[in-house]
This record gives C-alpha cells, sequence and structure tokens, in this order.
C-alpha cells in the first residue's frame, strides 16, 4: 500500500504510508508555535532588549548531571535518524528505478547539524558510490585539476555534502564551480545533498541553481512525528516502560489526547526545533530530568511529583525492581540559548561562517571572518555550549543552539537560509 | 467722548483676541506643555535605544518615527493651547497671522524658513533618521531630523547640523533612501597591462566571498581606462549599511591580493612636484 504525498518535479513520489517523502524544499514550514510558547519568547525578547546586561550571559546546563546523561544515553539514544534514511530511500525508489534516469539530477537539502550524515548514510546502504571531497584545507586554490577522477556511466553518484567542496574565500570557490561543471556533464544519474546555509550561499555565489534541480527536504517533524518518533527511540532493552512526564503538570507527554491532540510540550519542541529531527532530539534531551529537585529558585519543579528512579543504597531489592519498572522521566521547560552580549556582531559572524560550512577547522575559520581577532570568541562560544568541536579539531555549530543562532542572525538582518 | 469711545472699543477688541489673565488656566497650558515635553524625550529616547537592540529590520522604521511623532505631539499641543489663551475666530485668526507675518519677515525668517522646511522634509522625507546622506562635502548618518536642523554623524564620529532650508538651494545625496542596505564601492587603479577578463573575475569574487555581502543586491564590477591606469570598481551591498566601512576595507584588502594574484599591479598618481630630490 502507498500513498502519494509530494511532488517534486512534476514527478509523485510514492513512498509507503508509515514514511513521509521528501518535499519541495519552498513547501517546508515550520511547525506552529503554540500561542503559550509565543507570548512566553515575545516577553524574553521584550526583555532581552531593554535590559542593559543579559542576567545570565550563557545559558548553564549544570542540572543535567552526567550520571544523568549516561542515563539518557540509554533512554533517548543519539538519534540514528533512522526515518530520514528511510523516508530518502523510498522518496528517491522510484527516481532510480530500473534502468536508471540518464542524466538526472537530485538535490536534498539539509539543515546544519546533520550529524549523522543521512545522504551519505543512505548511500551506504544502497551500495551507491560517494564521491569523496578533497580535504578542508586543500580546497583553497584547488580548480579543476584537483577534481578526484569522476567515471560516467550508468550508475548514481553522490555527493553526500556540497557545503565540503568550498571554502567561502578567494581563492576557495574554484573547487565547486568544476564540480558543478563536471557534474553537469556526466549523463549518470547523480545526487546531491548539501546543508541549507551553504545552498543558499551557492546559489549566490556561483549559481548552483542553475546545475542543480529544485531542492527537496524532508517533511517537517511536527508534534506528531516527534512524538512516534521520540517513543520509537525511548524504546530501550532495560526493563519496564519509560515515561515522560510534564513536570509542571504531571501529565504524560506521550499520552494521545483528545483528537489525537499532541501535548503542548510536544508541540512547543516541534516549533522550537523548527521540524528539524536532529534539533529537537537535543533540545529533548536537554529537557529530560531523571528526578524533580526540590529547589527553591523553581517552583515548578518544586511542585512536580517526587519520583525518584534511582534506587536508595539501603532499598530492598524488591522496592529497587519496581521503581526500575516504573521508569518516569521528568520533562522541564525547553530553555534558550542566549548568545554572548559582548562584541555580538563578532559572533554572528563567526556563527554564520560556521552553518555556512558545516564544519572547519580553526585556520579556515580565520581566514572566513574578516575581522581580525575574531577568534578570541570561541572559548566563551565553547564554553556555553553554542560551538562544539568535533573529533577531527573542526568546529561546528551545536545543533541544540541553531534555532537560538538563527534568530540571533536573523533579528542582525543577516541573508537567513529557508531552514 | 469720541476718544473714551475709540479705546473701549480697542480693549474690547482685545479682550475678545485674548482671554482675560483669570480666564487663562495657566496649570493646565503647564501641564500640557510638560507632558508634550515628556513625550517628546520619551520618543528621542526610547525609539533610537528600541532601533538599536531591536531587530535589524525596524530600524529605520522606529528611527524615522521619531520625527514624526514629534511633529504630530507638537501639533496636539498647539491646537489644545491655543483656544486656551486666545478667542479661536476667523477674524482674531486674521489678525494673529498678521501680527506673525510682519514679526518673522522681519526678524526670524531664516529660522521660520528652517521650520518650514523641517516640516516639509518630516512630510517628503528626502532624509530620515538612519540614512545615509550627504550634504555639502558632508557625508553620514542622520542621526536626529530636528524642526529646525538635521544632524548627521560622520563617519570621523563628529556631528554636523545642517539647517533644513538647505532643501531650497542644495541638492541632497541620500545614499540608501530609507533601504537597509546601500550601495558601496571599492575602487582600484590597476597598470593597463594585464589580463582584465581574469581580473574582473577575481575582483567579483572578491565581493562574493565577503562576510558583509548581502544576497538580494547584484554584485557588479565595472572598469574604465583612464590616463592613469585601468579603473576597477566594485559596486556590491552590504545586508546592514553600518557594515559599509568594514565591506568597502574587507574588498579593498582583498581586492588588493586578488590584483596581485593575477599579476597585475596598482598604480598610483605622483605626488605633485616629484619625489623629493
Amino acid at each position: 500500500m502507498t500513498s502519494t504525498s509530494a511532488r517534486a518535479n512534476n514527478n509523485p513520489v510514492k513512498v509507503p504510508d508509515a514514511l513521509a517523502a521528501f518535499i519541495p524544499l519552498s513547501d517546508y514550514e515550520t511547525p506552529p508555535t503554540p500561542t503559550k510558547d509565543a507570548m512566553t519568547r515575545v516577553l524574553t525578547r521584550a526583555r532581552e532588549i531593554l535590559r542593559r546586561k543579559p542576567d545570565t550571559p550563557m545559558i548553564t546546563d549544570d542540572r543535567l548531571r552526567r550520571s544523568t546523561l549516561e542515563r539518557l544515553d540509554e533512554i533517548a539514544s543519539p538519534p540514528a535518524c533512522g526515518p530520514l534514511v528511510a523516508e530518502l530511500a523510498a522518496s528517491l525508489a522510484d527516481w532510480l528505478g530500473e534502468p536508471p534516469p540518464e542524466g538526472g539530477r537530485r538535490l536534498i537539502v539539509m539543515p546544519p547539524g546533520d550529524r549523522n550524515q543521512v545522504m551519505a548514510a543512505w548511500a551506504k546502504q544502497q551500495g551507491h558510490e560517494i564521491l569523496e571531497p578533497p580535504a578542508r584545507r586543500d580546497v583553497i586554490g584547488a580548480n579543476a585539476y584537483d577534481l578526484p577522477v569522476i567515471e560516467d556511466g550508468r550508475a548514481p553518484l553522490v555527493i553526500a555534502a556540497l557545503e565540503d567542496w568550498f571554502v567561502r574565500d578567494l581563492h576557495g570557490l574554484a573547487l565547486v564551480r568544476a564540480l558543478l561543471s563536471r557534474i553537469d556533464g556526466l549523463k549518470r544519474p547523480v545526487i546531491v545533498a548539501c546543508n541549507s546555509w551553504a545552498w543558499q550561499y551557492l546559489v549566490r555565489a556561483v549559481q548552483a541553481d542553475a546545475y542543480l534541480p529544485a531542492p527537496q527536504i524532508f517533511q517537517p517533524f511536527d508534534a506528531l512525528r516527534l512524538r512516534r518518533w521520540l517513543s520509537e527511540i525511548a524504546e530501550y532493552d532495560g526493563p519496564g516502560s519509560v515515561r515522560f512526564r510534564d513536570a509542571q503538570s504531571g501529565d504524560d507527554i506521550m499520552n494521545a489526547g483528545q483528537d489525537d491532540t499532541p501535548h503542548e510540550v510536544l508541540q512547543s519542541l516541534a516549533a522550537r526545533s523548527r521540524g528539524i529531527p536532529w534539533v529537537a532530539w537535543r533540545l529533548w534531551r536537554r529537557s529530560l530530568r531523571r528526578q524533580v529537585e526540590v529547589d527553591n529558585d523553581d517552583s515548578a519543579e518544586a511542585d512536580a511529583p517526587h519520583t525518584p528512579i534511582e534506587p536508595a543504597a539501603n532499598e530492598p531489592a524488591g522496592d529497587s525492581e519496581r521503581s526500575r519498572a516504573d521508569q518516569t522521566l521528568w520533562v522541564i521547560a525547553l530553555e534558550e540559548f542566549l548568545l554572548p552580549d559582548t562584541d555580538h556582531a563578532l559572533t554572528l559572524l563567526l556563527l554564520q561562517a560556521l552553518l555556512i560550512h558545516g564544519q572547519l577547522p580553526l585556520d579556515l575559520l580565520t581566514r572566513t571572518v574578516p575581522e581580525p581577532g575574531a577568534t578570541r570568541l570561541l572559548p566563551a562560544l565553547r564554553t556555553a555550549g553554542i560551538v562544539e568541536q568535533r573529533d577531527n579539531g573542526d568546529l561546528v555549530c551545536a545543533p541544540a543552539a541553531y534555532p537560538s543562532v538563527r534568530s540571533g542572525l536573523t533579528a542582525a538582518g543577516f541573508p537567513i537560509a529557508s531552514v | 467722548m469720541a476718544d473714551i469711545s475709540k479705546t473701549d472699543s480697542a480693549a474690547a477688541q482685545a479682550d475678545q483676541l485674548m482671554r482675560s489673565m483669570g480666564e487663562i488656566n495657566f496649570i493646565k497650558i503647564a501641564l500640557i506643555v510638560a507632558g508634550t515635553w515628556g513625550l517628546i524625550f520619551l520618543a528621542r529616547r526610547l525609539l533610537p535605544y528600541l532601533a538599536e537592540r531591536g531587530p535589524s529590520r525596524a530600524r529605520l522604521f522606529l528611527l524615522g518615527a521619531v520625527p514624526v511623532a514629534r511633529l504630530g505631539l507638537l501639533i496636539v499641543a498647539i491646537c489644545w493651547i491655543v483656544p486656551l489663551i486666545f478667542n479661536v475666530t476667523f477674524q482674531n485668526f486674521l489678525v494673529i497671522a498678521g501680527a506673525a507675518s510682519v514679526a518673522i519677515g522681519f526678524a526670524f525668517k531664516d529660522y521660520v524658513s528652517s521650520l518650514i522646511a523641517g516640516i516639509v522634509a518630516i512630510v517628503e522625507r528626502p532624509y530620515r533618521p538612519g540614512d545615509w546622506v550627504t550634504f555639502g562635502d558632508d557625508y553620514g548618518e542622520v542621526v536626529n531630523v530636528g524642526l529646525r536642523a538635521v544632524a548627521i554623524n560622520t563617519p570621523d564620529d563628529n556631528v554636523v547640523t545642517v539647517p533644513h532650508d538647505t532643501l531650497w538651494t542644495s541638492n541632497i545625496v541620500n545614499g540608501n533612501d530609507g533601504a537597509a542596505t546601500l550601495q558601496c564601492v571599492a575602487e582600484f587603479y590597476v597598470a593597463p597591462e594585464h589580463d582584465a577578463i581574469a581580473l574582473r573575475a577575481a575582483l567579483t569574487d572578491v565581493a562574493l566571498t565577503s562576510a558583509f555581502l548581502s544576497f538580494d543586491h547584484p554584485v557588479n564590477v565595472v572598469l574604465t581606462e583612464t590616463p592613469y591606469g585601468t579603473h576597477y570598481k566594485i559596486r556590491a551591498y552590504p545586508f546592514d549599511m553600518r557594515d559599509q566601512f568594514v565591506f568597502i576595507s574587507d574588498m579593498t584588502a582583498r581586492g588588493k591580493h586578488a590584483i596581485h594574484a593575477c599579476g597585475a599591479h596598482q598604480v598610483t598618481a605622483p605626488a605633485a612636484g616629484g619625489p623629493p630630490v
């Protein structure tokens, strides 16, 4: 049984009912913000505008302790983005059907923070050839002669991250121009994935939209999709079932309300994450607490039922099993990341450069940001959790901070990507 | 007897023109003046403050609202106060207008000309707060549009006050005319022997790789031959016009590098009289 749920390039995409087909980027709509949430954000913004100095310049997450993180890894494990890989496969299956379309092109745009590299995961799963980019530093000064050899043929070719093929530098665009030109001359089908910010920049800088078709994207993860997905990844191998309860009302968040309406917490999460699953997952993780601590500063938490799930050391074995069977996690209100007020403009230039490139080593980041000394702000941004350093040393914008970073860039008038 | 009746008639006229001192509510007038002053003060402080801290797209709107709010408040205050002091009739209006005309014609001609030009400037908006304008040799951001004069802040952080009646006699150059951005130009003079096509492409990339670039406006590199060399101009727009000088600096610094990388070299006009011997 199939359903036709999206159109791209006038071709109906048929995917199984359980999977949501990819849609044109222009059709992507951020899930709506609940009224209460919108009011809170307006008030927060007004307070931000009117006060001279921020109360707390950076977000702190000291309440989420290491033991909690370990536990969260069991209950809200890192997202494999399973639904997206399956949805991508389903969306491209017909198009790639036998025989593969000659000279066909597909462009998939992903929001920033796609650590799982959905396109690469899909390509590996399907056994398609992936065109590997050169090391980022080698992109500077590279040109058509430095392109890897690309054989033509019938088998699909996948470019998993177009943003890895350029650097916003005087000598950093020649390679991506050569690549797009080379792709244009190929008869084999080519599937390209690109970060939404990079795509916006490449359209402006190298007219990438002249070589590739209109971009497609996954359907936004609204509250319903989030409820389904978060419930799935919470089904871990441990004993008992996990319950997610709103720390304010005590509601079971995953319970369907009347008319199957998702809980307001999920609606808020969907809106805050802009329908991006990896952002939603990280925000979700940040909002989970193992037990509600009685805290004078947080009356909402103090009022909520106290349900510890960690058995006390002197607790009898039977009680221990009972408490483990009743796995309850409390969901507290989502917190906003606050960008530092110091050198606000410079901070935003750094963050914009990171979003456009996806990830950058420090020396290249310095090269793409024109103001000298901009990198002195990085330690503060890393401490705040807004910028992260990956294992290879590259710097990235933290996915959980993306909504706040995007808001900051929007308010400052920066060019903003569609998603 | 006739003289006495004439004096009574004149006194009656004066009574009709102005209310008697006992009739005028001075406390009410003082409250209106103080309230208007307070509201104008608030508008002049609060709106620019919100403009600088609020969303970028609302900045020009908020700054532009200051003179309009001030003019509106002044009109309301005057319309409120005049009937408290004068008996407003058509005849009285003619008397007041006649007296005012004589006073203005002799004593305050230039001042009133500036005031009228100020009202025209608020209505026609040849410049508004936040715009980047050139008055004569002075270029800067309009920071205040008063009733008599406009104040601009130059890039060297000098405030230049220009009376509005400049409107009647001079051209006023407005760089952005209410838009959120303006065109910036980086200029280079290059010795003629070079690959102009390659250099033009490189200078285009200079603008396209700037962090300050607006994606919604075109980038153009134009060149002309002059007696001093080939004159290149990169015309591009920053996403925020407040970045215009760092944007031009960025394009100039990297443009020099692009010229060098293309194997060309910049030329300069020799100093008058040549180098010192």
